[in-house]
């Protein structure tokens, strides 16, 4: 029985926890409220109208207009204090960003151009503006490169997809999983590397070429067996669409191809085509729809008698919808529907997907880094439905499998170029059949590094 | 008597209302005329303003600019008029522009906004009005409709005049009955002197640049103020601390890419935990050929980042 004085010092945590959870709550509501007293926008500038010269006022209009993702009344506001003080570089910079926002990066050059000229500008906001024009003058060339690669080291609690229960089916008879299979927890070293490339036409529509490569290897450190690689490429052409009242809207057709191997040996191959569109509906809010279609050739193990990756052509229609909740906040949700056609019938299936994520700009804790950084959680869910048993596993009953994933990412770049990464997801498969029930925690922490 | 008295009172009534029904449309019709549009933000010598009706005079910051006032820089001069709809002209050196129509319901958001210009140098940056029925600028040889927007209108000195888009779209009439829109931003259209439009083209930053300087402050000057803002005043609501956003892979992306990598290595677990099972000789094939599959794609199956 636990001690008079623990209770007490377990009530006291209790009322602690309590204490501050109140805490944060009413300040939450307090801020709220704040928020609430605070004038409409509208209102807001109406008051900077009657009162030119009430420039705090004004300032904080400006950052509201920024934060309500409104650049253009941001920049209003901002180029009216510049007119009273040409010297202004932190409004400079900040009429540049919301230029920038606005995709009109020749004038957001001007703007940072600007601050940099001027040597009384702090090194912190060059340093600001400096990474700023990079990024916008890069957005003018005709040519674009874009890089962004991770690498370190990956925890998985179950690197050997050992089943829940440590048994699976073998026509239709359970065995237990022994031996080194049973040995979960694996680190490995990992890579990643996602190369773009644009050849913009400079046209009035906005057609690129865009080609996207995409590497992944990792190395086991004791599960050699495990180690993996796969290359990726595509091609396509990105088309603008004249759809009126939709400036940017595009589609883009495109062909990709890849390989990967396992175990340091040849595994697969595929090639396929798809389509998708770009339609923004409005400034925040943009919908993707498209349609993907691969052929996959499974060259080690093809004769496998059930699997995912068994030869065979895989089909992926869906859309998703990205939604700029606020300056920092960018929402995602998609939905798709594949369909698996193996050459064998118990390598046929369909399902559908639905995943939402949540990326969050936020200041990182130094103000000499020049990026912010973002924290980006996200849940994923599948329903893989087969539609034939296997024999060689359950000759009675076809595989119904739901795939649960929840995680998120954490980056944090050092410099413009350089950052580290941190990964973290917990994944689980429940089946009907037991083969298939499998959880996994990956933890992968690395540096980053984007151009 | 009577009958006398009242044709006239109901003369004399009739005069008056006629009187007041004529009063009440003049003070209608100068209301109108001086229904305001806007104010005065920023004015550097010489900039003067001119109300319809009334006399040239110098623009003050915080003045009202009414319908159909003309605006007008000189020399070094510089002006900036923001409108109730949250629109604004930003006049450079030696321009003219006359705001010949502006209505604007705050409730609906929505209104009317024309103006012409005919000389120097103007960026209209877009408001309410222009978000939801559009503005239109007209000059002596186009007329050019602008939907949201920010837009430069550049005369050169042999009164070509360069329409730049920097967001939204324009759509451009030229007098000579030829059309062009400008949906991309950086990208501009020449207007000949006879009204013809040029093919779109990207325009170099150094020349934006120049319009840029003939419509900012200069060094020196202060905008019309007493007292300018200082950095330090924006500083302190978070002017200026904006960085640039994190471009790091989705974390959909991140996982799917890393995901199929683990979907590969499954297929082999699914041998090796056969292998540990010592009856499975005698039951299946060869176990290299025994792969357990796992519940995810193929390939990289995240619908958030299916673009490849």
């Amino acid at each position: 029985m636990p001690r008079r004085d623990e209770l007490t010092t377990t009530g006291s945590r209790y009322l602690s926890a309590a204490t501050a959870g109140a805490a944060v709550l009413l300040g939450a509501f307090a801020a709220t409220q704040a928020v609430a007293q605070e004038p409409s926008l509208p209102a807001a500038y109406n008051h900077t109208l009657a009162h030119p010269t009430d420039y705090d006022f004004a300032f904080a209009l400006a950052h509201r207009a920024s934060d309500a993702n409104d650049p253009e009344l941001a920049i209003n506001v901002l180029e009216r204090m510049v007119a009273y003080n040409p010297k202004l570089n932190r409004a400079k910079y900040e009429a540049g960003v919301a230029y920038f926002r606005l995709g009109s990066y020749e004038m957001a050059v001007q703007y940072f151009q600007q601050v940099l000229a001027d040597p009384a500008a702090d090194a912190d906001l060059r340093s600001r503006a400096d990474a700023y024009l990079s990024a916008a003058q890069r957005q003018r060339l005709q040519s674009r490169w874009s890089v962004y690669a991770q690498t370190g080291v990956r925890y998985q609690s179950n690197a050997g997809s050992v089943p829940d229960g440590g048994n699976i089916l073998v026509q239709g008879t359970p065995f237990a999983v022994t031996g080194t299979s049973a040995n979960k927890g694996a680190w490995s070293a990992f890579g990643l590397l996602s190369v773009g490339h644009d050849y913009d036409f400079q046209n009035q529509r906005g057609d690129v070429f865009e080609t996207r490569f995409t590497g992944f290897a990792s190395e086991h450190f004791k599960l050699n067996a495990y180690n993996i690689g796969f290359a990726e490429l595509s091609l396509g052409p990105k088309l603008g669409l004249d759809i009126a009242g939709m400036p940017g809207a595009s589609i883009k057709p495109y062909v990709v191809g890849g390989a990967a191997s396992v175990g340091n040996s040849y595994y697969t191959s595929d090639v396929g085509a798809g389509v998708v569109a770009h339609l923004p509906v409005s400034q925040t809010v943009s919908i993707d729809p498209g349609f993907d279609w691969r052929r996959a050739d499974v060259h080690l193990l093809a004769n496998a008698p059930s699997t995912l990756l068994a030869t065979g052509n895989y089909y992926t229609t869906g859309a998703s919808v990205s939604w700029q909740l606020a300056s920092n906040i960018v929402l995602q949700v998609g939905g798709s529907y594949h369909q698996g056609v193996g050459q064998r019938i118990w390598d046929r299936f369909d399902g559908a997907t639905a995943e939402t994520s949540l990326k969050i700009d936020f200041a990182p804790p130094i103000d000499s880094i020049p990026r912010r950084w973002s924290i980006a959680p996200f849940v994923k869910y599948s329903t893989y439905n087969f539609s034939n048993p296997n024999p060689f596993v359950d000759p009675l009953n076809a595989r119904h499998d739901r795939f649960y994933a929840v995680g998120g990412t954490l980056d944090a770049a050092i410099t413009a170029n350089f950052g580290i990464g941190i990964g973290v997801q917990y994944a689980k498969t429940a089946s009907n059949i037991s083969n298939y029930k499998v959880k996994d925690v990956s933890v992968s922490v690395g540096p980053t590094f984007r151009y | 008597m009577k009958t006398q008295v009242l044709p006239r009172a109901l003369r004399s009534s009739v005069g008056r209302y006629v009187v007041a029904v004529v009063a009440a449309a003049i003070a209608l019709s100068s209301q109108a005329v001086a229904q305001k549009a806007g104010i005065i933000a920023s004015a550097n010598p010489s900039a003067v303003t001119t109300a319809p009706g009334g006399s040239m005079r110098t623009a003050t910051v915080g003045a009202d600019v009414v319908m159909r006032e003309k605006l007008e820089t000189k020399g070094e001069g510089t002006l900036q008029v923001a409108l109730l709809d949250q629109s604004m002209f930003n006049l450079g050196s030696n321009s003219s522009v006359v705001i010949d129509e502006f209505v604007y319901n705050p409730s609906a958001g929505a209104g009317k906004l024309s103006a012409t210009m005919t000389k120097g140098v103007m960026r209209f940056v877009g408001g309410q009005v222009s978000h939801t029925d559009g503005a239109t600028i007209k000059t002596p040889t186009a007329t050019i409709g602008i939907r949201g927007g920010v837009v430069t209108f550049a005369y050169d000195p042999k009164g070509n005049l360069l329409v730049v888009l920097h967001y939204g779209s324009a759509a451009l009439n030229g007098i000579s009955g030829t059309h062009a829109m400008l949906t991309r931003p950086g990208f501009g259209i020449i207007v000949g002197t006879n009204g013809v439009l040029g093919e779109a083209f990207l325009v170099p930053d150094s020349l934006i640049q120049q319009w840029v300087n003939k419509i900012e402050t200069k060094l020196g000057q202060n905008g019309g103020v007493a007292t300018p803002p200082t950095d330090a005043q924006g500083g302190r609501h978070g002017i200026g601390d904006p960085k640039l956003p994190d471009v790091a892979l989705p974390a959909t992306t991140f996982f799917s890419i890393v995901g199929r990598g683990d979907n590969l290595a499954n297929g082999l677990a699914g041998s090796k935990q056969l292998n540990s099972i010592p009856p499975l000789a005698n039951v299946v094939p060869p176990v290299q050929q025994v792969v357990r599959p796992v519940p995810n794609c193929v390939t990289s199956c995240s619908v958030l980042s299916t673009k490849p």
